[in-house]
């Protein structure tokens, strides 16, 4: 199996079977992560598939000394996501499922990924509940700490605080 | 922007919080302030740590081909128009509009495959054909003589010591079942043997081959090669008896 950015240099030439072997190894993590965000159905789909042609169309801008080629990509895909969240939610004026403990909520687990997804969760489940919920709309709902702070009924001060400290948390989980 | 209060928006700028002019001000920092650029970096792990931190959920089969038809019949590279939300689309002409790109994305990976496959077939013929015309004005040739087991085999060899492409003929193996095929060796000096590339079943005896072998080194690093008797899907090393072999002492006379 190629690099990553073996793989990247052929896209560059506009290698469209690199891309689809950068689909290969990825695919199922975009896809995860969009159903994740967006829900299951044809809005996963779309967020994914538009990944992927972010990732052909702007490969130029990918700098491989700033980060590994694996979070740039989930970067890009929750972005992505989020912005067809975004977008649905304006379509719709449907504000609803916005609790934060509900958005890891979803079935068809792939069973050989159970392990690590476990081992992944319980790093999230470490944090203190008013951290999690705060992390969890912000990253996986795309809500801004304005829309977070009137969502929670708390002080934008206080959203912000708990946002920061999730995250040094989980770096500093992360780092041992 | 001073590192203390790059230090504080951080978390808010990888969970895509902060406005345009404050990511525009962060990454002109991060690009000239080495102890930022590193936090940045640890805080971009954690944010693919927790990307990952969902279920993984197969994608649907068809979903690759569909991105491989927007990736062929973009031609380019994708403006945003392309990857906006569809807005007005019914969902009935969105199921045709995927199977219509499903069908156009395998037709594209198809003719890509074989387009690949004929240009790569057409460029090593081309290389062969003329290191086998320059190989073959070469007078001499290294014998290979038949062992106990080989019958009435013979065959010959030329190549030049350093290239990996080589001219191979065989004539009279014994017929083998089609179970069955004589694999070449080619044999370096401490014994090491490298898989020649040839495996050669012939349906009755008396035939006659030539082969274009290509080695995995240069023919200059072996000192001899042979055949022997293997099952029809090759051996990584030699299992079987020998049949057909060069002897060294021919094969380093040839290489002067």
């Amino acid at each position: 199996m190629p690099t990553d950015l073996e793989l990247l240099a052929a896209i560059r030439l506009r290698d469209a079977e690199a891309l689809a072997t950068l689909y290969d190894k990825y695919g199922t993590k975009v896809f995860s992560l969009s159903v994740a965000i967006v829900g299951e159905g044809m809005a996963a789909q779309e967020a994914t598939q538009d990944t992927f042609l972010k990732v052909w169309a702007q490969v130029e801008k990918y700098r491989h000394d700033a980060i590994p080629f694996s979070a740039w990509i989930m970067m890009i895909a929750r972005q992505t996501a989020i912005d067809r969240l975004r977008y649905e939610r304006r379509r719709t004026d449907n504000n609803d499922a916005l609790e934060g403990e509900g958005v890891l909520e979803h079935r068809d687990v792939l069973a050989e990924n159970n392990a690590r997804w476990q081992d992944l969760r319980m790093v999230l489940d470490d944090l203190p509940t008013d951290q999690r919920v705060v992390l969890l709309l912000a990253y996986y709902r795309g809500l801004s700490q304005s829309e977070i702070a009137e969502h929670l009924k708390m002080p934008l001060g206080t959203v912000k605080t708990r946002t920061r400290a999730a995250l040094i948390k989980l770096r500093d989980m992360l780092e041992r | 922007m001073a590192c203390e209060k790059v230090t504080e928006l951080l978390p808010e700028y990888i969970l895509g919080q902060t406005s345009a002019e404050q990511d525009a001000e962060l990454r002109a920092h991060f690009s000239t302030c080495a102890a930022c650029a590193q936090a940045l970096a640890e805080f971009v792990a954690v944010s693919a740590r927790i990307a990952q931190a969902v279920p993984q959920v197969a994608p649907p089969t068809q979903l690759k081909a569909a991105l491989m038809a927007r990736v062929a019949a973009s031609g380019a590279p994708v403006t945003r128009q392309d990857v906006q939300p569809k807005r007005s689309l019914s969902r009935l002409f969105t199921f045709a509009r995927l199977g219509l790109a499903v069908i156009i994305g395998l037709l594209a990976m198809q003719s890509v495959r074989l387009w690949r496959e004929a240009q790569t077939v057409a460029q090593e013929a081309d290389r062969q054909r003329a290191a086998v015309v320059d190989i073959s004005q070469n007078p001499r040739s290294v014998a290979l003589n038949a062992t106990a087991d080989g019958g009435k085999s013979s065959g010959w060899m030329k190549f030049s010591p350093d290239a990996q492409t080589g001219v191979l003929t065989v004539a009279n193996m014994p017929a083998l079942p089609a179970s069955q095929a004589y694999q070449l060796w080619l044999v370096l000096p401490d014994g090491t043997r490298d898989d020649g590339g040839v495996l050669y079943t012939p349906a009755t005896d008396g035939e006659q081959r030539l082969f274009v072998i290509n080695a995995p080194r240069p023919f200059g690093a072996y000192n001899r090669c042979g055949f022997s008797r293997e099952p029809v899907t090759g051996s990584p090393a030699p299992t079987g008896p020998g049949i057909l072999r060069s002897d060294a002492t021919d094969w380093a006379a040839y290489k002067s």
